[in-house]
Formats: structure tokens, C-alpha cells, sequence
């Protein structure tokens, strides 16, 4: 087990450091100047376009720069953003709490709402519920995030006034005392519940639009699983003991539909992830994904090759929990 | 595995009622809005902006999201005010010698910074000197005419000049000409740059400020959002009319202009800069919203490669410059937008009515073109991505060129692109799309800066590779002139050479949308600085 978590985690390593060098040389090839971009755009003088291009380190060319940037890199250190001109660890340390809490909320509604669906859906097979579930489920799917999001806005925000848009947190409100800044948490921590239904409703519309797709998938594929085991013989066995139906589908059918699930819901953390990007932009979310779409507007190297790592980084960290929780749930898989 | 699915689905069905809890909370107007901040909503403004200011150390931003939040920090010696009048700010007074070489600020006393520091004339200068070491922004407004500062008293500051330069004056109104910092706040906050020299307070300075200005910061996440709090202590509460009571204000940056919009719909947004001027006529239904379509000092300008053949030849120039639809390309950008006369725009030093304009003649263009022998003409034309109305323009253009057979070619590129192909002759396009907006209200920001042969690409920020001698010759004689009716003269023979020359198409001032909530008070835009706020005059 350890052996295999080891290899695991070295493979990750060499798919990381190749991420990390084809953005890096992918960023650099671009045509344009960050510094001119820094300095002021067309109107800068030349000067103070120099004086921006030496204190970025920019005067340097790409080898040294890409040298410079992985001696940094063993030190922990990403290097410093042109547009924000902080270090980008302390941005994305800023940032990143606001995107893993829209993330995780909405991966909790994916799993909360799409398991018990798909559930329902396959139990009920053809019937009213099913219909109406692929129906929505299908249509769902199809739902463009950023068109979906100015929808929800429109309706809940300016029409019924239910939900607030865009933010974390009111204007001028302060933000809870950050201990893991995640606002939900941090205001229980504080014992702080003013703030946490504030938190709370400004989460709802972002958590829900970026849940939408995913929740329709995961709800399609949960059904889809639970119909397959369903026909297998040592279900109709099951029934044939005299089993209730009941337990036939929560002892046996659903250990056994939900391994494919859970590798199905590891993937779409990773597209919550990234669909976490467009939701953010929407609803001017201040995360990593409104973060780094700003940083490649202006061409800022650093914050992308950031982002880049984070997300690559988290992306194969939950696909090794993925595979140690299956072979959890499969007797069958065994670590090799 | 029972129990197991019982709880999720009551731990769902919880998280459900939950949130319905809050909503219909929320519905009955328990708006969580007004419960944590501590001032009436009345004390309090929010200001909307399409982009995020990324510092506010005044020697180093060089941007349009700095206008509504740097000015209600630092202040500089004078100012400008919206009627166009250079006034005090933290001189009092000032003479010039006849020479024209050297400024004598006599400065405002008993004025004290946020940290409690006296201002003085060291102060001013070692700000000045400040930015000038560091060598970015808008540096170049004292780098290049000044030689010297001098503080002959604690009150007195003493620029003297290389050689006289008749726009000086006007530009140390530039909204980027920096402003007086507390040395004390400097000299305490200082640490060393990477290369292990002192780094000035830059590093500090990006996040904090310690000003003289009417407004302090309380807060500042760079590229997103700053908060200001009122300075009971600044000078010029008492001179102003009516003082604000505005204690709280927010100056934010919300990229998506539809989001600033209902921001504002819904009271949430005081003042907003980013909704889209075609919303205008939408927005105006709604009587809690006031709205100010208006012609920024941006310029839409399409630049021909000069240095290009046929471009070369100033009749194919002026015949592209006949087959313009300047009438529809106007139109096109809805409300507010304003044709250009010259090139400087009107309340402008420099702006005279009299200058011709070219006109839509498709018929003396085919003469012109067939004068200069040209046939089958056919053109590039490149346009920056995300700058929509360089796309829309040209289209309009490409309709009446096919007319005089013409072939106009309308390529998208990146802004990146865009800068490496002006770089050169060679590179450059047939025709770029770019805008142009000055530092300052003066001649010498736009038609210098534009026009003068000794400024060409890739150093300098002449962007169509135009140069004639006689032009460069005009340009350094209004630079010298000190008697402005003279000067102005001399800056309407400029332009006039320039037009003749047709070295690019002046399309229209860009529109803006500037909207506000009715009970918004006391708000008067800047006819030069468009996002410039005086907040120490708005009331709610």
C-alpha cells in the first residue's frame, strides 16, 4: 500500500514537472512584453518599460529566467505577479480558501443531490420520477455555466431579491478572523452567525450554477451504474432469499454501483475545479480562477505557472485518494 | 450502508431547508447588508470599476483604475478642476520667472499627513525624487524638463528647468504626477528589493499609503478592491462648500458589466464605470438611476504604416482618409461618442474648431488614388482582441473601400501582437487600431508624443512611423513658447500640417457610461480625468 501511495506520488511528481515546464515555455513563446503591459501599455516611455523589465527579472533571457524560476520553485517560492506586483504564494494563499470553498460546497451538492437521484431514477425506471430526472438531468448537462449564471442572477438576485450576487461577503462587511479562510468555517469558529448566513447566501448561486452540469452527470452515471447491477445474478439471487427490496438495494446493489461513481466524482472535482474559473468570472468570485484569468489578460507569467501548479497539484492528490477509497470499496482492486 | 444512505439524505435535506431558511429571512428584509458595518448607508459609497488598481504607491501606478481612489490620498502641489482652471492644492501659490526656467511653489501650511507628520517643502521633494529614482509611471513629467529642486524654507520649493517648457504647469495636474508621501512612513517601512538595495517603502507602499489627501486607506487587496475612511484631520474640509459625510468609501473592481449593472439596480453600487454604454437608453427607464453617457478623452485612432508603400504617398493617405464612414462609424458606438476635430479635444490647449475634417468623398478619393497611380489596392488591417469597436469600424470602412476596389483585409490580434508588430516598419500593419489618451490636458501629451519624427517605434510613441521635418521643427518651438496665444497659434499650424498629411484616421472619442444612483449628490465628472471622483464633495 505504502509502496504503490510512493509510486504513485513519483509518477504525479514527473507529470507535474512537465506541466510546469510546458507552461512555463508555452507562457514565454507567446508573443508580447508583460513589462511594456506593466509599465502602462503604448504609452509608457521606454524607460520606465526598462526600469519594470529589470525589477521583473525580465531583462534576463527565458533559460535564466526558467533557471531562476525553478531555484525558486525548490524554495516554495512562485514568484512575484506584474498585475497584483505581490508574491503570487500570497495571493494565491488570498485566493485559493474562496475557490475550495465554492468547490467543495458545490462537489457536496453534486454528491448530496446526484447519488440519491440516480438512485431513485434507476428504481424507479421508467416511471414519472425517472422520466422527469433524465429530462432535467439531460438539459442540465447541456447548460452553458456562464449563460446559466447570468440567468440565475437575473432571477434570483434582481427579480425575487433572494440571493445576493457576486462576493464573498456583503460590502464593507469584515471578513471572519481567518483561521482556515474559509468564511463558513471561520464564522462557526468565531461563534459568528451573522456572518455565516452572509457567507452562506453568497455562496448559494455560485455553488449552485457551477453544481448544476456535474450534479446532472453524476446523477445519469449513478442511474446508469445502479441499472447495471441491478440485472447482475447475484442480484435477482438476492431477491430470490426473500430479501426486501430495500436491502437488496442499499447492502447489495449500491456498494457495488458506486465504484465507478467515486472515480466519476473524483474527475468532476477536477471539473469543478476548473468550471470554477468561468463561475468566478460571473460572479466576480474572488478566487483562483478570476484570479488567473486577470493574470492572462495581462500576460502575467508567474500567477499562470501558479494556478497551473495548484490545480495540478490538487487534481492528482484527489485522483490518488480516488484510487486508494476504491479499492476500499471493491474488495477486488488491490494496490500493484 | 442504510444508515449510511439515511444520513446523507437528511444531511441533504437539512442543507436544504437551511438555505431556504435564510432566503425567506432575507426576503422579509433582514438585508445582511446593513448589519455588519456600523455606518448608516448614507456615510458609506460604492464605486465600481471595470479593472482593479494594482498599486497605490503614487509614484509607480500608471493606470485609469487609479483615478477614483489615488487622488483621495495624495495630493500634489495643483490641481485641476473639472472646469478646466489650474487651482491651489498643496501650494498656495506659484511664480514662474519671464525665462520660463524656474517654478516657485510657495506651499500650504499647518497641512499634516495621515501619520500625524507635518508636510513640508523636504517632504514634497523627497516624493518627487522618490519617483524619479524609481523610474516608472509617469516619471517622466519631472524627469525629463527638471534639473533641480530646490527648498529655500520649509515652504518653499524650487523646480528648475533645462530649458523653459510651456506645458509644465499643466502637467503636474496629471492624475499620475504623483503626490506629497510621509517621509517618516517611508523611512520606516523600508526594507531591501531582491538585489539587496533599499527599496524606498515600495514593497510597503503597495498595499498602505500615508497621504495629506481628504480619505485614508483602511484597507487595499491589490487588483480588487480598497477601502478609504474619511481623514477628519485633512485642510480642505473647511474650504469646501458643503463637506461630505461620507466616512466609508469602496472603490471595487467588477469585471463583468452586466454583474455592475445589477449591482447598481439593485442600490448596491453608488457609482459605476463599467456598464455598457449601449445599456444606456435601458438604464434610463429606471427613474433611481442616473445616467451620463459621455465622450472620454480616449481616442479612437487608425494609423496608417507610414513608411509603407503606396502608403508612403500622402495622396493614397488622404484618399483612405475621404473613404472613411465617419457618420456610421459614430454612430456605431451609440451615445456619447464625438467626432474629432484635429486631434486635441475641445476645453484642450491646443483645440481649435477652425481645423478642417476630412469628410466622406468616395469620388475625391478614386481621383486621389488614381492620381497617385494605385490599383487593386490591397490592406492589412489589425485589431486588438477585446477592443470590439476596432472590429466594428472596420467593417463599416471595408464596405466603402470594395466601392474604390480596395481590398481591406481585418485581422484580430492579440495585444501582445499588436505591440510587436508596430515595433518596426516592416512588421508593422497597413493599418493598426489603437487608442490614445493623454496624461495630461495638453497639446504636447497627444500631438508630440504622436507625431514628432524622433519618437518612432520600437522607443518611442509615435505609432505610424509619420515624420516630417517641419512638423518636428513647429513641435519644438510651442514646447519653448511661453506666450500661449502664440502657442496656440503655433499648435493650430501644427495640426493643420499634420491633417494635410493624413498620417492616420482620427474615428471618434470613445463613449463611456458613467451611471449613478439618484441619491448620489454633488458627483461632477472630470472633463479630463474620466474616472477622477472628488469625493469631498458627494452626498448620498
Amino acid at each position: 500500500m505504502l509502496g504503490f501511495i510512493l509510486r504513485r506520488i513519483a509518477y504525479s511528481l514527473v507529470g507535474l514537472a512537465g506541466v510546469v515546464i510546458i507552461t512555463f515555455f508555452l507562457s514565454h513563446i507567446l508573443p508580447g512584453d508583460p513589462a511594456q503591459l506593466a509599465a502602462g501599455g503604448m504609452r509608457a516611455r521606454p524607460e520606465a518599460v526598462e526600469a519594470v523589465r529589470k525589477q521583473m527579472g525580465l531583462d534576463q533571457p527565458i533559460p535564466v529566467q526558467f533557471g531562476r524560476y525553478l531555484a525558486g520553485l525548490a524554495r516554495g517560492d512562485l514568484g512575484r505577479s506584474i498585475r497584483t506586483k505581490q508574491p503570487v504564494n500570497k495571493d494565491l494563499r488570498r485566493f485559493m480558501p474562496a475557490t475550495v470553498e465554492l468547490s467543495v460546497v458545490a462537489m457536496l451538492i453534486v454528491a448530496l443531490l446526484g447519488i440519491p437521484f440516480g438512485v431513485l431514477a434507476a428504481v424507479r425506471r421508467d416511471g414519472l420520477i425517472d422520466q422527469v430526472i433524465r429530462v432535467v438531468s439531460i438539459s442540465a448537462v447541456s447548460l452553458p455555466v456562464f449563460w446559466f449564471a447570468l440567468l440565475a442572477q437575473m432571477l434570483f438576485y434582481r427579480q425575487l431579491q433572494w440571493l445576493p450576487v457576486g462576493n464573498r461577503l456583503p460590502l464593507f462587511a469584515d471578513a471572519p478572523p481567518g483561521v482556515t479562510g474559509l468564511f463558513l468555517v471561520d464564522s462557526v469558529l468565531a461563534w459568528d452567525w451573522l456572518t455565516f448566513r452572509d457567507a452562506l447566501l453568497h455562496l448559494t448561486l455560485p455553488a449552485v450554477v457551477l453544481a448544476t452540469g456535474s450534479l446532472a452527470m453524476v446523477t445519469r452515471m449513478v442511474r446508469g451504474s445502479v441499472l447495471d447491477v441491478l440485472n447482475l445474478d447475484y442480484v435477482r439471487t438476492a431477491r430470490a432469499k426473500g430479501l426486501t427490496e430495500r436491502i437488496v438495494i442499499f447492502k447489495h446493489v449500491l456498494r457495488n454501483a458506486l465504484v465507478p461513481v467515486v472515480t466519476m466524482l473524483g474527475l468532476q472535482f477536477g471539473t469543478l475545479l476548473s468550471g470554477a474559473v468561468l463561475a468566478e468570472v460571473v460572479f466576480n468570485w474572488p478566487g483562483i480562477g478570476l484570479y488567473a484569468v486577470q493574470s492572462i489578460v495581462e500576460l502575467d507569467y508567474q500567477p499562470i505557472l501558479g494556478v497551473t501548479i495548484l490545480i495540478g497539484v490538487a487534481y492528482v492528490t484527489i485522483n490518488l485518494l480516488v484510487d486508494i477509497l476504491y479499492a476500499k470499496l471493491d474488495p477486488r482492486i488491490r494496490f500493484s | 450502508m442504510q444508515q449510511g444512505f439515511r444520513s446523507v439524505v437528511a444531511v441533504a435535506l437539512a442543507s436544504t431547508l437551511l438555505l431556504a431558511g435564510c432566503s425567506s429571512s432575507r426576503q422579509q428584509g433582514q438585508s445582511g447588508d446593513q448589519k455588519t458595518s456600523r455606518n448608516p448607508k448614507a456615510q458609506q459609497l460604492v464605486v465600481l470599476m471595470p479593472a482593479g488598481n494594482s498599486t497605490l504607491d503614487p509614484a509607480i501606478n500608471y493606470e485609469v483604475a487609479g483615478q477614483p481612489i489615488l487622488p483621495a490620498i495624495y495630493e500634489a502641489l495643483i490641481q485641476l478642476k473639472p472646469d478646466g482652471k489650474i487651482a491651489p492644492q498643496l501650494a498656495t501659490s506659484w511664480d514662474v520667472t519671464p525665462d520660463g526656467k524656474t517654478y516657485t511653489f510657495h506651499l500650504r501650511q499647518g497641512v499634516k499627513f495621515h501619520d500625524g507628520e507635518p508636510f513640508n517643502a523636504q517632504a514634497m521633494k523627497g516624493s518627487i525624487e522618490r519617483m524619479v529614482a524609481i523610474g516608472q509611471g509617469a516619471s517622466y513629467i519631472f524627469k525629463d524638463p527638471v534639473a533641480k529642486i530646490d527648498t529655500p524654507d520649509e515652504n518653499t520649493l524650487v523646480f528648475t528647468l533645462k530649458k523653459p517648457v510651456s506645458h509644465f504647469l499643466l502637467s503636474l495636474t496629471s492624475p499620475w504626477a504623483g503626490g506629497a508621501i510621509s517621509p517618516k512612513a517611508i523611512k520606516e517601512n523600508e526594507t531591501k528589493d531582491s538585489k539587496g538595495n533599499p527599496d524606498q517603502a515600495q514593497e510597503w507602499l503597495k498595499t498602505h499609503a500615508v497621504g495629506t489627501g481628504p480619505y485614508k486607506v483602511k484597507d487595499s487587496v491589490a487588483s480588487d478592491s480598497t477601502t478609504l475612511e474619511r481623514n477628519p484631520d485633512w485642510w480642505g474640509w473647511a474650504e469646501v462648500n458643503n463637506p461630505s459625510p461620507i466616512e466609508k468609501i469602496l472603490v471595487k473592481s467588477v469585471a463583468e458589466a452586466s454583474t455592475q449593472r445589477l449591482m447598481l439596480e439593485k442600490g448596491e453600487a453608488d457609482i459605476t464605470f463599467g456598464i455598457k454604454v449601449t445599456d444606456a437608453a435601458d438604464l434610463k427607464k429606471n427613474s433611481d438611476i442616473v445616467t451620463q453617457p459621455v465622450a472620454t478623452g480616449l481616442a479612437r485612432i487608425l494609423s496608417f504604416n507610414n513608411a509603407k508603400p503606396p502608403l508612403n504617398d500622402r495622396r493614397v493617405r488622404q484618399a483612405l482618409s475621404y473613404s472613411f464612414p465617419y457618420a456610421e462609424a459614430l454612430a456605431s458606438y451609440g451615445d456619447g461618442a464625438k467626432r474629432i476635430i484635429g486631434q486635441m479635444p475641445e476645453g484642450m490647449f491646443g483645440y481649435d474648431a477652425k481645423l478642417p475634417v476630412y469628410n466622406t468623398d468616395l469620388e475625391k478619393a478614386r481621383q486621389l488614388l488614381s492620381e497617385a497611380g494605385v490599383n487593386g489596392l490591397k490592406l492589412d488591417y489589425l485589431w486588438v482582441t477585446g477592443e470590439d469597436d476596432g472590429r466594428k469600424v472596420a467593417e463599416l470602412w471595408q464596405a466603402n473601400l470594395k466601392k474604390l476596389g480596395v481590398d481591406l483585409n481585418i485581422k484580430e490580434g492579440s495585444y501582445s501582437t499588436f505591440k510587436e508588430q508596430m515595433n518596426s516598419p516592416k512588421t508593422m500593419p497597413d493599418v493598426a487600431a489603437h487608442y490614445w489618451g493623454p496624461d495630461y490636458p495638453d497639446f504636447s501629451a497627444i500631438v508630440n508624443l504622436l507625431y514628432d519624427g524622433r519618437l518612432q517605434q520600437p522607443t518611442g510613441t509615435n505609432l505610424s512611423f509619420y515624420q516630417n521635418k517641419q512638423v518636428d521643427e513647429l513641435l519644438d518651438k510651442i514646447g519653448m513658447e511661453t506666450d500661449d496665444k502664440q502657442r496656440a497659434a503655433l499648435a493650430s499650424q501644427a495640426q493643420a500640417l499634420i491633417l494635410q498629411d493624413a498620417p492616420d484616421i482620427w474615428v471618434a472619442y470613445v463613449p463611456q457610461l458613467i451611471a449613478s444612483r439618484k441619491e448620489v449628490q454633488g458627483y461632477v465628472r472630470h472633463p479630463f480625468f474620466d474616472w477622477r471622483v472628488n469625493y469631498a464633495e458627494i452626498h448620498k
